[in-house]
């Protein structure tokens, strides 16, 4: 049940406008919620999806912060949650004190909590939108100041501003809100952003695969990694290796020799891309110290390439030989008759060890063909 | 030979010994691992009352920190600096002083005798908090139960746990198809132990730990080039610090190749031949060293410890899978420290290590990893805490900047030391402290003045106003602050 106003202790359920297994967008009316004064309408801070209404409509007497509803965020599967147990750690949670901040640990639902009057705490959405003031603080020197200059009393601030420093503390900031020198977002936009920088991200673990007793050396090079993986392959049926496989047709004719160099180079090129990409968006649950200091060695292997160059002609004219090429038989090939089609076969095969083993590899194929087609497109423009 | 003799009996005898003891050893909390993360645990658990374990196969306390980490580095970085100031900047102090050179011994003794104290004072305080200590390697029989393997000095045992923390650290990352022989290939713990001073110094990673140790090795004599995959040294740093701290090392004689991605690094005979492809430009350049440091990140610990076999779960990097209160897959098996998620630094796993045990105690704990502090032991010293500019662009918080410089400070023009300045990120409405980035001499003391700030919610005007002792460096702090909505004063 959240606090409509400093002094409400209860409320009721009027009516709750969306249903379990609802979807919603931030903004949308979620329900009414009715106090000693007033009926108020609550919209969802954040998009989520209702799980369980844990309060019906027509409720009454429901103690602020008393769970009323388990939100889950967008895309989590509601069947597998385990409802009864959220129930029972949010009804356990409400009824510790102070209240304790609800963890946005994993991208599990989180119980609707509403700010209990002795601390500050994270509402429904995670929004941090502070409490009461701990009234035996010795004000911030910005705060005095504030309060003096503007004949804010003690004794009233300590009744009427809402604190979101920690432990109840009055900040310069919530002074400034509540005299309407800033608005109240902005000040509790600030509060809610420190709040979720100051827990772990424990959002989005990605589990490594099962690996043999022996490991933990995720990082390992590759060449261990092989033999870890034959040693493993001794034991148990052993795992194909996630391999990215890609025919490009090359349509316009172009010498086996000249074609295989050309291969090879665009073959290194969309490798040298492949490595240099960023494969994250920024966002802020990047700590980018932390990755470097435990992301694996920029220089391990993500994938390795492997191409087959198939031609169904039956010119055999000329030898496999790449040291052998020599310019002038692009104009000789080029008179060669018959129709030429040509396949590329690439097998990339993933280091899933590396974690942006996958991504990077994709990003080579896409390269790579991207190449293909441009020797491609500049055969064809010469034939023509 | 006698003496092998000898210990192969008393390890008979232990043995025989321990295995009809077995059953009975059983311990409220057993830690595995005497890192910053293990032994602060330890203590803590023992103050708070719990029968309590700790179990370190290293055979001495202190984990990486104390005996190849922070505690060894700075020991070097300082004494280096001193070398390296006589040697420079005495002259100009009307201080003359004869030839200052290096005996590499004693230089090296001193490192080891500010870790020896160190690490015995934890085998102390372990004594004095009635902290149980078994050297050798703890592994996993069950989620209840941890075989002690024993080092030299050690006692074989089976110990039962109703609460396990895991704290076993991190180690230096290898680099693919590069071979350490820590002599002239090297990490971090060759870097700190070298017996000559390297004629050219090449590092692969410009991190702080790379920085720190070419720092080292540049003011004893040695020609260092830094090679960095990334565009930027320090990882993740401020762009702005990253780049103003480039340049002030750079002056010092430090070399940096920037997106350089290393392809080889071979010893042959005494040089080491280097080959990185500069990614800007798409050639290869080769390069000689007579000392190649590896220092491009850590990774988690856990070989031997037999975990996957009680089916704890690790992410992609190898970390264990802890929730909030640090509890892995068994509620009464938590992890903390470099081991599992966040920054890897001593004063963070500390952190965990009693958040962990209030948690066991009172089902509470508290670890702000929003103020977390990163020090650069380089001089000047580069120290930060909360967010970058980065950080809160792309958070979309609109921020004000408040910036002084050292070589508007009193004190420390006096000194001569002006490199450097403090700079302050602050809500733009709220002028809440969001962040606070220095370069400065001793800014790694003058950080946890910011952590005050970011832990009570302190806005800029709240610095300003607090009286700062002139003539000190502090007051470049408090100058600072008041750049992000007035005027400094003296600049
Ligand atoms: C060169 C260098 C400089 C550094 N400088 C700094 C710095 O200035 N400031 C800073 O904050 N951080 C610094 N660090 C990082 C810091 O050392 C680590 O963050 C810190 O040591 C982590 O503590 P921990 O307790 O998690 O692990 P560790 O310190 O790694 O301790 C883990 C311990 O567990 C033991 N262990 C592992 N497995 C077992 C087992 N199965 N049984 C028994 N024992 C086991 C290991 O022997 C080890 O002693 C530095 C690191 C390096 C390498």
């Amino acid at each position: 049940m959240p606090a409509m106003s400093p002094t409400m202790d209860e409320g009721g359920v009027v009516a709750w406008h969306v249903k379990e297994g609802d979807e919603f967008a931030s903004g949308d009316l979620l329900l009414e919620v009715e106090t000693d004064k007033a009926t108020i309408a609550v919209e969802a801070q954040d998009d989520g999806i209702m799980a369980k209404i844990l309060k019906n409509d027509g409720a009454t007497n429901v103690k602020v912060g008393a769970p009323i509803a388990i939100l889950a965020e967008p895309g989590d599967n509601i069947a597998d949650l385990d409802l009864a147990k959220l129930e029972a750690d949010a009804a356990a949670q409400s009824n510790a004190a102070p209240a304790p901040k609800a963890e946005e640990a994993a991208p599990a639902p989180k119980p609707a909590p509403a700010p209990s009057e002795s601390a500050p705490a994270p509402s429904s959405s995670g929004l941090f939108t502070g409490g009461k003031p701990n009234p035996s603080q010795v004000f911030f020197p910005s705060v005095e100041l504030l309060l003096n200059e503007n004949g804010v009393s003690r004794e009233d601030a300590l009744a009427n501003i809402t604190a979101t420093g920690p432990n109840g503390r009055v900040l310069k900031g919530d002074v400034l809100a509540y005299l309407g020198k800033i608005s109240k977002d902005a000040n509790t936009n600030i509060a809610s952003f420190i709040d979720t920088k100051s827990h772990l991200d424990l959002s989005n673990i990605q589990l490594r695969e099962a690996q043999p007793a022996a490991a933990g050396e995720g990082a390992a090079p590759v060449e261990e990694e092989a033999k870890a993986a034959a040693e493993a392959a001794k034991a148990k049926p052993k795992r194909e290796p996630l391999t990215l496989r890609h025919q490009f047709v090359i349509s316009s004719t172009i010498p086996k020799k000249a074609l295989a160099a050309l291969v090879a180079k665009a073959s290194a090129k969309a490798e040298q891309y492949a490595y240099g990409a960023h494969t994250y968006s920024p966002s802020d649950l990047v700590d980018p110290i932390f990755e470097d200091l435990i992301a694996p060695s920029r220089d391990a292997k993500r994938f390795s390439v492997k191409y087959l160059i198939n031609e169904t002609s039956t010119s055999t004219k000329d030898t496999d030989d790449i040291f052998d090429y020599e310019p002038y038989e692009i104009e000789d090939a080029k008179s060669a008759p018959g129709d030429l089609l040509t396949t590329v076969d690439l097998d990339v095969v993933v280091n899933e060890k590396v974690v942006d083993g996958q991504v990077r590899a994709e990003k080579f194929v896409k390269k790579f063909g991207y190449y293909l087609d441009k020797i491609d497109a500049k055969y064809a423009s010469k034939e023509a | 030979m006698l003496r092998s003799f000898t210990q192969s009996q008393k390890r008979l005898f232990s043995s025989a010994r321990v295995l009809a003891e077995a059953v009975q050893k059983k311990h409220d909390i057993v830690v595995i691992g005497g890192g910053p993360g293990g032994y602060v645990a330890a203590i803590k658990a023992a103050q708070l009352g719990y029968d309590t374990a700790c179990v370190e196969k290293r055979g001495t306390l202190g984990g990486t920190c104390l005996n190849v980490g922070c505690i060894p580095s700075k020991a070097l970085l300082n004494n280096s600096h001193l070398y390296h100031q006589i040697k420079t900047d005495t002259k100009a102090r009307g201080i003359d002083v004869g030839e200052a050179n290096i005996n590499m011994d004693n230089f090296m003794k001193a490192k080891e005798t500010a870790v020896k104290q160190l690490t015995g004072g934890i085998e102390m305080l372990f004594k004095k908090n009635k902290v149980k200590y078994y050297k050798g390697a703890g592994s996993f029989v069950d989620e209840h139960t941890i075989n002690v393997d024993p080092i030299e000095g050690g006692e074989e045992a089976v110990l039962k746990a109703d609460n396990i923390i895991i704290a076993t650290g991190s180690e230096a990352t290898p680099f693919p198809g590069i071979e350490i022989d820590e002599e002239r290939i090297i990490t971090s713990t060759g870097a700190l132990s070298l017996k000559e001073v390297p004629k050219r110094l090449a590092i692969i990673g410009g991190g702080i730990i790379g920085l720190e140790m070419g720092s080292v090795w540049s003011r004893l004599g040695s020609e260092v080039t830094v090679i960095e995959y990334n565009n930027a040294i320090g990882a993740g740093m401020d762009g702005e610090i990253a780049k103003s701290t480039q340049k002030f090392l750079t002056k010092q004689g430090l070399k940096f190749n920037l997106g350089a991605k290393v392809t080889k690094g071979v010893r042959e005979g005494d040089v080491v031949k280097i080959e990185y492809e500069d990614t800007k430009k798409g050639k290869t350049v080769a390069l000689e060293a007579d000392v190649l440091l590896v220092a491009v990140g850590r990774r988690p610990y856990t070989t031997g410890l037999n975990a996957e076999a009680i089916g704890l779960e690790f992410d992609n990097k190898n970390r264990v899978v802890i929730d909030s209160e640090y509890k892995t897959k068994f509620d009464h098996i938590r992890c903390i420290g470099d081991v599992t998620f966040g920054a890897m630094l001593a004063h963070k796993a500390e952190e965990e290590g009693i958040a962990a045990v209030e948690y066991i105690k009172n089902g509470h704990g508290h670890v702000n990893y929003g103020n977390i502090p990163s020090v650069m032991y380089s001089h000047p010293e580069v120290a930060w805490v909360g967010q970058s500019e980065e950080q809160l662009k792309e958070a979309g918080i609109k921020y004000n900047v408040g910036k002084f410089p050292f070589i508007a400070n009193s004190r420390a023009k006096t000194n001569n030391d002006t490199e450097g300045f403090v700079k302050f990120l602050a809500d733009s409405e709220t002028q809440r402290v969001l962040g606070v980035h220095i370069i400065g001499p001793n800014a790694g003391e003058m950080i946890a003045e910011a952590g005050l700030a970011l832990e009570y919610g302190a806005s800029t005007e709240d610095i300003s106003r607090v009286c700062h002792a002139h003539p000190t460096l502090s007051e470049a702090f408090k100058e600072a602050a008041m750049d992000t909505f007035g005027k400094p004063i003296n600049f």
